[in-house]
């Protein structure tokens, strides 16, 4: 029913309204993927494990049972991307979606454009998951060395604080994907500062300024409002 | 509180009736004539239910108590006396079957008598029968002791037999009961001595419990053989068969009432008790009881005061005496006067009092020499109104609670200064005198003396300063008088010296003396004022449960406590262990903390130690009262050993201070449920508003996507590329303004609904911005200059608030700047000035160079659904949902004209230094 290639990466869509199903099929194909879809929770559950999907998109409000459950079951036993589908103002689901275990999220309504170049960093990112890991990153003007643990902006060095280097250096790794305020945190300022989210805001800030040309327009450091960041290449 | 519960309006089930067995004294059959009842009952398919029933060993009642479903099942028939009130309150049955309504309750009970058991139960609707004897009601008490000698450990409130729906006397003839004694019907053999009070429960466990007042027994013990008397049992039998019968006029006089019939006995009298601390005063009351019950009338019970504290004994004492007049139904008043009988006298007239009833001197004649008797004074003042004299009743006993016979010690040492004072200061006066004036200036030695007595009466009291002026005296006779140094008097005229000396001294001592305690107690009073005073304003300034709770965990800080807790109950919800509502000290609702709470919330009074219910609790609880309805309780634990909150002026300071706590929280339900009641008001308007525009505004971007997707699907047009292109471009632009538009309209909602809960994040303003600059400035798509120049200082403090709901406030904002004044937005943020520097605020102003807002919107620019201009898209929503956004912050949103033309909206909001984060940063 796609145009898609037998060994493109296969999705599996979670979400019980026919709309989005038949919209994101459409998308997906012409973005050269295979689409597999799932009306409920209990179904998609099956279906992951019969298909084992590259990627998993799933709807957060589902008609038999909370997608946070679907997370923790996948989680259970694959490590497959999973992308949330969500309403805006429901930050906290969000959130607990991220936290669970879920890579990244999409507000309803959404572009096509923005959801494939989502996937795709999904995709990447599972794809790394291992040893090989690039050292040096560029984004625009800035130039990131990681083993060296060098930062350079428009080829001069910029110096930062041992947290500031932490928190650019876990941000960069993770580029394209969002992290809640809760993951940084646990990783830049150990699990005693969860809760502490102006500290990440301060540090962030303080990115924005050395690093950024305009800091009131970002370009690389971008807030996802009341989840956490996001570092943009 | 009857009265609710009779009409429903609390929700409390319509009270349950009440039986009464009643007879003259044990044996008579009060039992066996509940059971009998009992079994008819059931044979007539009523439900009945069997809760506690003393069988005494007779065969015959445990004969009849066969069969009959018990409360607790599995219980042989021993009973155990203990019963479940609150199982006994959720049966459902027609009759609770709780014999010996005197019965005192074993330790670990809830309350300490059945009476308030019984009471409960009625209050939750349970129908009770029970039995009891005429010597245990409260108002016959004292004359029982005074016929029979025995004195009556257990009282029942007289109110128990009024509220009876129905009184089954059981009677026999005292013949026929001494005859049933001597038969071993009534006790089994070599048991009636000590049984002759039913109320102890034959069992030696339960028995020893019935008696609280442990003096009381041994008294009881020898004087049970006099008990069935047969000049006592007519006596008793006489009082039974009185009660039952002015009960019965009751109830005439009710079913009068009911019919409207002209009652035949109008309230033309009005009984005054005047009470004093004596322990005789407690028959007094029950005397003025009686006679009340017997004339229909009021009874009101006073005690007169000079203003002046009583010794805390005496204190105690009036309190109990207080309590029982209240449990007679009487009206207590308490009066203050430099006159005690003009003061009485003037009250009696106010209120049309037509007889006083006053008790007998028990003092010494010789006293009345000095002083006009109290009664004589009363008798000539009082005019109209009757006055009886009551003798003092020789009690065997004088009606002193063990607990409040503690006397009261003053310190020893301060007990030795004083009188070591009161030598030291005559003879320094002595010393002085002779000095300065010799012995020839008497008249002046005699100023000295007495201002020597005045010194001693202002420091060291009454006492001090008699034995000061008997001793002045002395020295003055020995010192000055010739012949010197003797105690013989020369010159006759001396002794009316030494008399007026003494008499002028002591009546200085005793003047002196008022006044000290006078001012003693003002400064007392005015102590106290001022904490209720201070703890109304705080109160009055808080401004949430929380706030109150805090203020009153602070205000029982002079009560001798070691911890305090205040649990504050919603809505009147049952309370329930909610960490939101609980300050203070949380171990206190440990064990039977609460119990108690609960309790005190059902009940509505003080209870915990020290009161009568959930004695075995260790701490006092106190309701948070407001008009009648419970907001909770004040918990206090009294220091190990500390008795000071027994004193029931002292649990009523505190009460008082509960009382504030408690109005202060009626206040805030209040004022919630008003603000709850003004915002539905208003979500439904703006609900209208928003259905009235919804047909415009939402079907506007809805036509635009239905006819362009139309075309689209239209076979001839789909080639042309440019066409579909611009086409799609047209649907994904509306769409993205319905979104829009939904958002608002579910912000407002929530807004308006008060349903927002707002996070506290701390966020850079930087960082609110730069995702809406990002949207603000990509959807512009370059038809129009637009672009927004920053002026953000770097050490702005940070945004206080909800970042999703800031987002939102910004992006409507500067939406709004870009659809009606496009060109260059000027955004500039800086710290406002307070004047407390601890919470900073931001100010952020938004300027354009657009048209300026219209003349007919400049009053209703944030009023939802108010736009500049209807052609623009857009429901007009956004500005009201910034202010209300701003608002839901504690900040606001406000616009003025800008110099030049133009518009400034300018946004505050509450913020928090940065500096504090990065100090913490460093750990």
């Amino acid at each position: 029913m796609n145009q898609a290639s037998r060994n493109a990466p296969l999705v599996l869509v979670i979400d019980d309204e026919g709309a989005i199903q038949k919209l994101l099929q459409v998308a997906l194909g012409a973005g050269g993927f295979r689409v597999v879809p799932a009306g409920s929770a209990e179904e998609g559950v099956v279906a992951a494990s019969m298909h084992r999907p590259d990627l998993v998109i799933l709807d957060l409000g589902l008609p038999d049972g909370d997608g946070l459950s679907v997370i923790a079951r996948l989680r259970e036993w694959t490590k497959v991307p999973v992308l949330v589908l969500s309403a805006r103002g429901r930050e906290e689901d969000k959130v607990k979606a991220l936290d669970a275990g879920a890579d990244d999220y999409l507000v309803k309504p959404f572009g096509t454009g923005e959801l494939l170049a989502r996937i795709r960093v999904a995709l990447r990112h599972a794809a790394q998951e291992g040893p090989a890991e690039t050292t040096q990153i560029t984004a625009g003007d800035l130039l990131i060395d990681l083993e060296k643990r060098l930062v350079a902006r428009s080829g001069e060095e910029v110096h930062l604080t041992p947290i500031e280097w932490r928190l650019l250096s876990y941000l960069a790794r993770h580029e394209g994907r969002v992290l809640t305020h809760r993951q940084i945190l646990k990783e830049v300022w150990g699990p005693n500062a969860i809760g502490q989210t102006q500290y990440v805001r301060v540090y962030l800030q303080n990115l924005r300024h050395k690093l950024e040309v305009d800091p009131s327009r970002p370009a690389h450091f971008l807030t996802e409002a009341g989840v956490g960041y996001r570092f943009k290449l | 509180m009857t009265m609710l519960s009779t009409n429903g309006v609390s929700g409390r089930p319509p009270r349950g009736r009440l039986t009464i067995f009643f007879g003259m004294a044990p044996g008579v059959g009060k039992t066996f004539a509940m059971l009998t009842d009992a079994r008819t009952r059931l044979a007539r398919g009523e439900r009945i239910v069997v809760g506690d029933v003393f069988t005494h060993g007779r065969p015959e009642t445990e004969a009849l108590l066969d069969g009959l479903p018990r409360l607790h099942e599995g219980e042989g028939l021993a009973f155990t006396h203990i019963f479940n009130l609150d199982a006994a309150k959720a049966i459902s049955c027609d009759a609770l079957l709780l014999d010996e309504l005197a019965y005192a309750n074993p330790r670990g009970a809830r309350f300490k008598k059945r009476w308030q058991d019984v009471e409960a139960l009625l209050d939750a609707g349970v129908h009770v029968h029970t039995t009891l004897n005429v010597q245990h009601l409260e108002s016959l008490a004292s004359i029982v002791e005074q016929v029979t000698g025995v004195r009556v450990a257990e009282t029942v409130p007289d109110r128990l037999l009024a509220q009876a729906t129905s009184v089954t006397l059981v009677d026999v003839t005292p013949d026929a009961l001494l005859a049933r004694l001597a038969a071993g019907q009534v006790y089994r053999r070599g048991r009636g001595a000590e049984a002759f009070v039913e109320n102890s429960a034959p069992s030696p466990a339960s028995r020893t419990d019935a008696f609280s007042d442990p003096a009381s027994r041994p008294a009881e013990t020898t004087a049970s053989e006099n008990f069935f008397r047969k000049g006592n049992l007519l006596a008793l039998r006489e009082l039974a068969l009185r009660a039952v019968a002015d009960r019965v006029d009751a109830d005439l006089t009710h079913y009068r009432d009911l019919h409207k019939i002209d009652a035949a006995w109008p309230v033309t009298e009005r009984l005054l008790v005047c009470v004093s601390p004596s322990p005789h005063a407690a028959a007094l009351v029950r005397a003025g009881a009686r006679a009340a019950a017997t004339l229909r009338a009021p009874l009101l019970c006073a005690f007169v005061g000079t203003g002046m504290p009583l010794q805390p004994a005496a204190e105690r004492r009036l309190a109990t005496h207080f309590e029982l007049a209240e449990r007679l139904g009487a009206e207590l008043v308490r009066l203050d006067g430099e006159d005690p009988v003009d003061t009485l006298v003037q009250f009696a007239q106010k209120r049309s009092v037509t007889k006083i009833l006053v008790g007998k001197p028990t003092h010494s004649a010789l006293r009345d020499r000095f002083r006009p008797p109290f009664v004589e004074r009363l008798v000539r003042a009082s005019g109209e109104i009757a006055v009886w004299v009551l003798p003092p009743l020789h009690l065997r006993s004088p009606e002193v609670g063990g607990d409040f016979a503690r006397p009261h010690r003053s310190p020893g040492k301060m007990r030795a200064a004083r009188w070591g004072v009161a030598v030291l200061v005559p003879t320094v006066a002595t010393a002085l005198g002779k000095l300065v004036f010799g012995t020839t200036e008497r008249a002046d030695v005699v100023m000295v003396y007495l201002f020597g007595v005045v010194l001693v009466a202002l420091r060291f009291g009454q006492t001090a300063s008699l034995l000061a002026a008997a001793l002045s005296v002395l020295a003055y006779d020995l010192f000055f008088v010739p012949p010197l140094y003797t105690l013989a008097v020369a010159d006759l005229r001396h002794i009316v010296t030494f008399f007026v000396l003494f008499f002028v001294a002591s009546t200085i001592a005793r003047l002196v003396g008022r006044v000290r305690r006078q001012k003693r107690a003002a400064e007392q009073r005015e102590a106290f004022t001022r904490v209720l005073y201070d703890a109304s304003r705080a109160l009055s300034e808080a401004a949430d449960a929380r706030a109150i709770r805090a203020i009153a965990a602070t205000l029982p800080q002079e009560a001798d406590v070691d911890a305090v807790a205040v649990v504050t109950v919603e809505d009147q919800r049952e309370f329930a262990q909610n960490a939101e509502e609980i300050e203070g000290d949380r171990t206190l609702l440990e064990g039977l903390g609460q119990e108690a709470v609960r309790l005190c919330q059902e009940e509505r009074r003080v209870v915990g130690r020290f009161t009568g219910a959930l004695e075995e609790a260790s701490v006092v609880a106190f309701p948070l009262l407001a008009k009648g309805s419970v907001h909770g309780a004040l918990l206090l634990r009294p220091r190990p050993g500390s008795e000071a909150l027994r004193d029931p002026s002292e649990r009523s300071r505190i009460e008082a201070l509960a009382r504030l706590v408690g109005d202060s929280l009626g206040r805030l339900a209040l004022r919630k449920k008003l603000a709850r009641a003004e915002v539905a008001v208003e979500t439904e308007q703006i609900k209208a508003r928003i259905l009235s525009s919804v047909s415009h505004d939402l079907r506007t971007p809805l036509a635009v996507i239905v006819g362009a997707s139309e075309t689209l699907a239209s076979e001839d047009i789909s080639r042309q590329e440019g066409v579909v292109r611009d086409l799609a471009r047209s649907i994904g632009g509306e769409a993205e303004r319905l979104a829009r538009l939904v958002t608002n309209l579910l912000s407002l909602t929530r807004l308006e609904s008060g349903t927002l809960d707002l996070k506290h994040e701390l966020i850079p303003l930087d960082e609110i911005l730069a995702p809406v600059l990002a949207r603000v400035e990509a959807r512009n798509g370059g038809e129009l200059p637009f672009h927004v120049a920053l002026e953000i200082p770097i050490d702005l403090p940070l945004v206080r608030g909800d970042p999703v709901l800031l987002e939102q406030l910004f992006e409507n904002l500067l939406d709004n700047a870009r659809r009606y004044a496009p060109g260059e937005v000027g955004l500039r943020a800086e710290e406002l000035a307070q004047r407390k520097k601890l919470h900073p605020a931001l100010s952020i102003a938004i300027s354009d160079r657009g048209p300026g807002v219209p003349a007919g919107r400049r009053a209703t620019l944030f009023e939802p659904l108010a736009r500049a201009d209807a052609g623009n898209g857009g429901l007009g929503l956004g500005l009201s949902i910034c202010r209300g956004i701003a608002r839901a912050h504690g900040g606001d949103l406000t616009w003025e004209d800008r110099e030049g033309g133009g518009t400034i909206f300018r946004v505050r909001l509450p913020g928090a230094a940065v500096e504090a984060y990065a100090e913490q940063e460093e750990r």
